[in-house]
């Protein structure tokens, strides 16, 4: 307890936060409806801009955001501002699909990607990989925040709580609060810590402002510690931009929780609401985040890498005597923890909703409601234990694998943003884009070959060729 | 039409390849910074006003 962060309050208010989420959801349960998969998974379609913003907020930052971003921009610099228009550029992929995907959401009552993907090419093969590659990212989405989750603990805690059990004790809390009322708790889960995680980063830019000085006052320091922040962008800068947009853009913006969240709003207006919000946000949470950190790399210049991913909470330790600022440490930590917990309880439902509604519910069609929510629950408790133990026991040589899930998952982006708009698209030509396309993505991140031809990243390559290949393929199929 | 000309700004936000700082902020990042700025607001009024013409319905 000597190292710890936290003093003893800190800890009891994390533990009186995080068991006051069990609570809310137990009040999920109690408010659900019916045992029906649209209210377990959708929650019945009702949620107001309030809820459905924060939830939409909450899952987008995930612990990266607070701990990640800060770090790359402490090593990146003013580079790592891209952060900024990535964040609002998913909105912008948003904007591609979701009119059109909602209304016939709310028609045919789909509840997962899967269900649009049957739908509109009426094709087993594609919903199957669709959902295998949907499942493989949303997996390693749960893996890394959960390792990051068990970090954060042990940390603040000064080794209190060790690493796995910070892993073990966060993770039966999520899946409780899961079990109990499905997106109805999540999402009400997810607005406490959306409202949590906006108040971190608002309370702790201006506390870190005030006892270290504005960009304006930190000129000198960063002019001779971090002159490489100053460098004027070249060629190769501005191909990984283009790249990283790209790769963002058509990638987490068809994520599948992304997606439920989509289906589940509760009209026009309050996703219309939601979206616009959203759009503000990188504005008040990433900007201000990357100010702290290029602040952070003049102070405390020195850092190396596992130590930048800290640096918000180094530069809040080396004033933890003033007084007030063990309340903005528990605040900070709380946040990282509600940011890390509300995107793995989003990416879990998501699984076992994929699995359930696209898997189990396929194999037997006649399975009655009661049914499947036992199978989603299960499920469910059997994720998180087989995520647990990989969080855990995954040798550090193998977690490479685990970066290239978005480059996987942007090529499934033809089938919902082209089949949206272009209903003559065929399920071959889609299918067919998409196995040259993660092909094409594997050869260049598992082979010798360079994984980034002329700067952009193998996903990008993969997904121009994947958007070729359905060009080509339809209009052959129309000739 | 707000939306397709969203995605021209979207470009326009690549570092510039300019050298010189304001104080502590290098140009190329308030000109990105001002181009983001301008992404965000023409995606504000491109979901008023852009949802029906991709593809949406009205409220």
């Amino acid at each position: 307890m000597n190292n710890s962060l936290l003093t003893q309050g800190g800890i009891y208010f994390l533990l009186v936060y995080l068991f006051s989420l069990i609570l809310v959801g137990a009040y999920g349960k109690y408010k659900s409806k019916n045992d029906s998969m649209q209210d377990f998974y959708l929650a019945g379609k009702g949620f107001g801009v309030s809820v459905l913003f924060l939830t939409m907020y909450a899952t987008q930052y995930s612990g990266n955001s607070l701990i990640g971003f800060a770090g790359s921009a402490y090593r990146g610099g003013w580079f790592f501002m891209i952060a900024v228009t990535f964040m609002i550029a998913i909105v912008g992929g948003y904007m591609i699909y979701a009119p059109k995907l909602y209304p016939l959401a709310k028609k045919h009552n789909f509840i997962t990607i899967g269900d649009y993907i049957n739908f509109r090419y009426k094709s087993n093969i594609l919903t199957y990989l669709v959902v295998g590659i949907s499942i493989f990212a949303l997996s390693n989405y749960m893996l890394t925040n959960l390792k990051a989750i068990g970090y954060i603990l042990e940390y603040v805690t000064g080794g209190y709580i060790g690493f796995a059990q910070g892993i073990i004790v966060m993770a039966f809390i999520m899946v409780i609060y899961e079990s109990l009322g499905g997106m109805r708790s999540v999402a009400w889960t997810d607005a406490i810590q959306g409202v949590l995680l906006f108040l971190g980063v608002v309370i702790i830019f201006i506390v870190i402002q005030m006892q270290y000085g504005t960009l304006i006052d930190n000129e000198v320091f960063l002019k001779i510690n971090k002159p490489e922040f100053f460098n004027t962008p070249i060629l190769s800068d501005q191909i990984k931009w283009v790249s990283v947009l790209i790769l963002i853009f058509f990638g987490i913006s068809i994520y599948p929780q992304a997606i439920q969240r989509i289906y589940s709003a509760k009209d026009t207006k309050t996703l219309k609401r939601s979206f616009q919000l959203m759009i503000v946000m990188p504005f008040l949470t990433t900007l201000p985040l990357i100010i702290i950190a290029i602040i952070g790399a003049a102070s405390f210049p020195e850092l190396d890498k596992t130590q930048s991913e800290q640096v918000i909470l180094i530069m809040l330790s080396k004033i933890s005597n003033i007084y007030g600022m063990q309340a903005v440490i528990t605040l900070f930590v709380a946040a990282a923890v509600a940011a890390i917990m509300s995107t793995v309880d989003s990416a879990m439902l998501a699984i076992a909703s994929l699995f359930t509604k696209d898997i189990y519910n396929k194999k037997r069609p006649d399975a009655s409601n009661k049914e499947l929510a036992i199978v989603g629950k299960t499920f469910s408790w059997f994720t998180m234990a087989i995520m647990v133990t990989l969080a855990i026991y995954l040798p550090s040589t193998i977690w490479w694998l685990i970066q290239i899930k978005l480059e996987i998952l942007v090529q499934v982006a033809p089938a919902i943003m082209l089949g949206v708009w272009f209903q003559n698209i065929s399920h071959k030509a889609i299918l067919t884009g998409l196995l040259v396309g993660v092909t094409f993505t594997l050869i260049l991140l598992l082979t010798p070959l360079e994984s980034k031809p002329f700067g952009f990243h193998a996903g990008v390559i993969g997904l121009a060729i994947n958007f070729f290949i359905v060009y080509i393929h339809n209009k052959l199929s129309k000739d | 039409m707000l939306f397709k000309l969203s995605f021209f700004i979207l470009i326009l936000t690549t570092p510039f390849m300019v050298s010189g700082a304001y104080y502590s902020i290098p140009y190329w990042v308030i000109i990105s910074l001002g181009f983001t700025t301008l992404y965000a607001l023409f995606m504000l009024f491109a979901i008023d006003f852009n949802w029906k013409t991709q593809g949406g319905e009205d409220e």
